[in-house]
């Protein structure tokens, strides 16, 4: 049996014992969310571009990091977003159900080859209700055809770390769904895919 | 029954996560938890770890409730490993690092 490797696209801390932690519960690839010149040693990086409202900007400088997605702010921002070819995920990082993708515009992110990017904690901290809204989210968009859906934790400090295999036991609990590939096989894809579309050459 | 190790950081909220993890296995088992409960097997109290039993057809519901423990606190709860036999997780449980000795120190 392969082992399974994890994949955190929405780490926030490159504090050096947190990364040994992830390293220790199998994650073998991160992305990172925050700006600056963080060496990590025991882990492959990757920078990651997230734009919100704020700093739509931020768009123009998509070509210096690995991965760019944005968490949308707007129905319409959502529109343009997903046909533009520097993004490569549309992030969900809250209990915010007007700014979801709709089924038509989550076809159109599966055409697009944009993944979907659902980052737990900030949802799963709203206790019930938030746990209601992931399990919603999920069903609704795994029946998506071809929609490339990951899980990250979204992780800061210590007290976000969880493992991940709890969180595959959760989502099947809420689901139904198998969420193991959303931790692992889909975020690798993911990540491979921008740097293909960046030109880089694996 | 599957006996799972869980490490808490800070080691001394053992007691509030057992509280946490309980409520949260209510509300995720439902009637699947009528007449069965969790019980601690083991407490690791200066180093932050618990041993806890759980039958095997509940045991995902205990690894749901990992994720939605300690959070209203800020305290990080972690499953180290889940095993068939209380033999092999003290065991484990004797032997295997604390996850967060470098946040300790």
């Amino acid at each position: 049996m392969v082992k399974t490797m994890f994949v955190e696209l929405h780490l926030g801390s490159a504090d050096r014992r947190l990364i040994s932690l992830l390293k220790r519960l199998g994650y073998g690839l991160v992305a990172l969310i925050i700006s600056g010149n963080n060496d990590i040693e025991e882990l492959p990086a990757f920078r990651k571009l997230v734009i919100t409202k704020g700093s739509a900007w931020k768009i123009g400088l998509s070509r210096s990091f690995d991965l760019v997605s944005v968490v949308p702010w707007s129905r319409f921002a959502l529109n343009k977003l997903i046909s533009d070819d520097r993004i490569d995920a549309i992030t969900v990082n809250e209990v915010n159900r007007k700014v979801l993708p709709s089924k038509a515009q989550a076809r159109a992110m599966a055409r697009e080859g944009k993944a979907l990017e659902i980052v737990i904690n900030p949802i799963v901290s709203n206790g019930e209700s938030g746990l209601a809204f992931l399990r919603d989210v999920i069903n609704d968009y795994s029946t998506i055809d071809g929609l490339r859906i990951v899980v990250s934790q979204g992780i800061s400090k210590v007290s976000d770390v969880r493992n991940p295999r709890d969180i595959v036991e959760l989502i099947r609990v809420l689901t139904g769904v198998d969420a193991k590939p959303l931790i692992s096989e889909n975020p690798y894809e993911l990540l491979v895919d921008a740097l293909y579309r960046r030109g880089v050459c694996l | 029954m599957m006996y799972v190790i869980v490490d808490v950081y800070p080691g001394d909220s053992i007691d509030k996560v057992i509280t946490d993890l309980n409520s949260w296995f209510r509300l995720f088992s439902g009637k699947d938890a009528i007449g069965s409960e969790l019980k601690v097997i083991a407490k690791y109290e200066g180093k932050g770890r618990v041993v806890i039993q759980v039958p095997s057809n509940l045991l995902k519901y205990l690894r749901s409730a990992v994720i939605m423990a300690g959070r209203e606190s800020d305290i990080t709860v972690i499953t180290v490993k889940v095993t068939g036999t209380i033999r092999k997780a003290l065991a484990i449980a004797s032997s295997v690092p604390y996850l967060f000795n470098e946040f300790v120190e």
